[in-house]
């Protein structure tokens, strides 16, 4: 997920005292000190979460504060943090895979990791926890392909959807509206830019920083109804494709920050500085946090245009099926626990997430107060199973050729349409070898 | 003690006896420690020993091991069984056009860090081996890039070379005909050349210190006696300074090169290896992307082995450099 990093280059808004962080600083290695340990120790069982979400602005407060509440309510069992960034979270997943066993008792996952881990023998069944909790016929339709025999192998613990989230602030000064079309996006977006003080737009676009880049350009095809892959067969030279690709140039030319990194750009958000993202709906609990003032600004619409489809990408909490009895048992309390629907709803308004895993684990009144979730609640969904195809076992393998083929448009002029006829050609060569052995 | 000894049963005192002596003496001090604490010194000595062999087994030789039979296989994350492949990823390897883009990139990358590193490391130490007022703080400040962490190096450029508010722009636009601000790193013709500058920023005080150290160690009647036979600065400079720092030159040119063919933080952060195309991508990128970006374990060894085999040909090609050299300083 793309969000903001703690670059230097820190908004006004976002500064706090020397003495108010020594005190919190303080305050929080006392009471951890204190608390931590006790409660460790007389719990029976210890067992890791392993994550990319403690060091997210946002959200990690949010797990943190729910395991401090599983804590309070029960002893016997504790449950750490451990984990890697986002960006290096699936590679160390996988190497782990690859490997043969993976650490931890229980991870989150994301749509590509999840399938690899399930193809690869992983995963514990967790459908007894589903059926105990009565969801057997409620939980919704994103984890059937987390299924193997009708058992459901991962439990959602964040449901994101992308969608253009706009700072209604300059939208208003510069007399604009959230676009409908693909053409009013391009004008709108170019009548917000004012380089180098504002721009309309911002989305990765830098190899150095291909988790994120990829992660969004996937969108970008989205929008016009396309298909990155089906089955094995690569689609990228198809017209929707292309489509995308063309449109991202165009908003890079004329809208965009050019070769700006992900961290500054984040905080030309924060200062209000970038009008929009095409981004998912997660982000907002990061500016909640960091960015109180572009917070109460900000506003969604569903991703422009008349096929565009908002690619909906679930994250599901597993259980490893490696690892022991006891761990097991323990990590299964702490889900069950996790997914009663009161524990559930603190969980989405705490992250300020708006996409329940199934109905009851939301409250109508706490989407009522979501001034900036409209957008997303709209529109059509995909998923990324749908839009890669087999590739999703290869998902970044599969993006970082079209990234280095899009990097020669973006910055060499080269026409879309040779750089992603280059793109299919490698990665039908790619595929002999990607597939070879493999069997779903 | 042991001269005396030795002066009073006259023999002279030459270099080839002192070492006799000296060894004599030992000798007679092994013989006069009992067996048993005899034993306890060799046990002692295996133990340290095999700790060395131990930790170079475990943590060098076994990874390499792996690595090289890794190489033989068809290891993907992902596929279902992992079987022995011969020789196809070395073919596959020589059939890589890929392979060879990065090959020339690396090289052409070690050549520029290693000469300029040396060279500009080579200017400031004649420079600050002269005697000047604020010397030492010069000395200090100048060694800074050294000591400053990689990562907040390449942040600083990363925003200094933003296209839209990085401070060359500025620069940049003094240029006559540069009329909008450069792309810089994601220029495909300025990406290299700014990440070698950067790199040659970042590497440079390493040889100056060095070179520094190595100019300090030149006999100073050395100068003094070119001095009085006439010679000019340039002179002692060809004739003295240069052949008594050769060694340190050839190691550091040697190091550099080692240390660009490694450099991975840097390349990563700036350009990840793009802006596209491999226009800056290095072996050890190329490395790292296979392996742990494309998951072919097997490819990315592969890989791996054909660098180690170039950073030997490199060690060994300066050990053969040395050891010439060391002969025709004995002749």
């Amino acid at each position: 997920m793309n969000r903001p990093g703690n670059g230097l280059l820190l908004p006004r808004s976002m500064g706090i005292g020397r003495r108010d962080f020594l005190k919190g600083t303080a305050a929080a290695g006392v009471a951890a000190a204190l608390a931590t340990p006790a409660i460790a120790q007389n719990a029976k069982i210890k067992i890791p979460l392993v994550s990319w979400m403690w060091s997210e602005p946002g959200r990690g407060d949010a797990w943190k504060a729910m395991l401090a509440k599983f804590h309070a309510e029960q002893s016997d069992v504790f449950v750490e943090e451990a984990g890697a960034p986002f960006n290096e979270f699936n590679n160390n997943m996988l190497i782990q895979s690859q490997s043969g066993k993976i650490n931890g008792a229980m991870f989150h996952t994301t749509p590509d990791l999840v399938v690899r881990l399930l193809r690869g023998g992983h995963l514990e069944p967790l459908q007894d926890i589903v059926d105990n909790l009565g969801l057997t016929n409620t939980l919704s339709a994103a984890h059937d392909h987390l299924r193997i025999d009708g058992k459901v192998h991962g439990l959602d613990i964040v449901t994101v959807k992308f969608g253009l989230l706009y700072n209604s602030a300059l939208f208003e000064k510069a007399g604009v509206n959230p676009p409908s079309s693909m053409d009013e996006w391009v004008e709108t977006s170019t009548a917000l830019t004012k380089a180098p003080d504002q721009f309309g737009i911002y989305s990765p676009h830098l190899l150095s920083e291909p988790g994120d880049f990829w992660f969004i350009l996937q969108q970008w095809a989205a929008m016009f109804d396309g298909k990155w892959a089906e089955g094995r067969t690569p689609l990228v030279n198809t017209q929707p494709v292309i489509e995308g690709m063309k449109l991202f140039k165009t908003m890079y030319d004329k809208a965009m920050p050019k070769g700006t990194d992900i961290a500054t750009a984040n905080q030309m958000y924060g200062n209000g500085r970038i009008a929009q993202q095409l981004i998912v709906s997660a982000a907002a609990n990061v500016w909640s946090s960091s960015g109180p003032d572009v917070y109460k600004s900000l506003r969604s619409a569903p991703v422009p245009g008349p096929n565009a489809k908002a690619i909906t990408r679930i994250h599901p909490i597993c259980v490893n099926v490696n690892a022991s009895d006891d761990e097991k048992a323990a990590a299964k309390a702490f889900i069950s626990w996790l997914y009663k629907p009161a524990n559930y709803q603190e969980l989405m308004e705490r992250c300020l997430d708006v996409v329940p895993p199934y109905p009851e684990a939301v409250r109508k009144e706490y989407l009522d107060t979501l001034f900036w979730a409209d957008g997303y609640l709209k529109g059509e969904s995909t998923t990324p199973v749908e839009i890669m195809g087999d590739y999703i076992f290869f998902n970044q393998e599969f993006g970082n050729v079209v990234m280095d083929k899009l990097s020669e448009v973006l910055v060499a002029n080269r026409p879309v349409e040779d750089a992603m006829a280059d793109a299919q050609s490698e990665l039908e060569r790619a595929s002999e070898r990607l597939f070879e052995g493999f069997k779903l | 003690m042991t001269f005396k000894v030795h002066r009073s049963q006259g023999f002279p005192l030459d270099a080839g006896n002192i070492e006799r002596m000296a060894q004599a003496t030992i000798a007679e001090q092994v013989e006069r420690v009992p067996r048993r604490g005899r034993d306890r010194q060799s046990s002692l000595a295996y133990t340290l020993v095999f700790m060395i062999v131990a930790y170079l087994g475990v943590f060098i030789l076994f990874p390499i091991v792996q690595q090289v039979l890794t190489s033989f296989s068809n290891n993907v994350v992902g596929i279902n069984e992992v079987t022995w492949v011969g020789l196809r990823n070395y073919e596959r390897l020589l059939d890589d056009p890929k392979f060879w883009v990065a090959v020339r990139v690396t090289f052409t990358y070690m050549a520029f860090v290693m000469t300029g590193s040396v060279i500009i490391g080579l200017g400031a130490a004649l420079l600050l081996n002269r005697q000047f007022r604020g010397r030492n703080m010069a000395r200090s400040v100048i060694a800074v890039p050294w000591a400053f962490p990689e990562i907040s190096a390449v942040l600083v450029f990363i925003w200094m070379c933003n296209p839209t508010f990085g401070v060359l722009n500025m620069l940049a636009l003094m240029f006559p005909g540069v009329e909008t601000n450069p792309n810089w790193l994601t220029d495909p013709n300025m990406a290299m050349p700014l990440v070698i500058v950067i790199s040659i920023w970042k590497a440079f005080p390493f040889a100056f210190l060095v070179i520094l150290a190595s100019l300090q160690a030149i006999p100073r009647d050395l100068y003094e006696a070119a001095e009085v036979d006439g010679a000019s600065k340039l002179q002692m400079l060809r004739y003295i300074t240069i052949p008594e720092i050769t060694p340190t030159l050839l190691l550091m040119s040697v190091l550099m090169a080692i240390f660009s063919f490694k450099q991975f933080t840097l390349i990563w952060l700036t350009t990840g290896g793009g802006p596209y195309g491999g226009i800056t991508e290095t072996m050890v990128l190329r490395i790292y992307q296979t392996a742990f970006r494309f998951f072919d374990l097997a490819y990315g060894a592969t890989l791996g082995v054909a660098a180690f085999i170039i950073v030997l040909g490199l060690t060994l090609l300066f050990v053969y450099a040395q050891h010439r050299q060391d002969r025709a300083r004995k002749r």
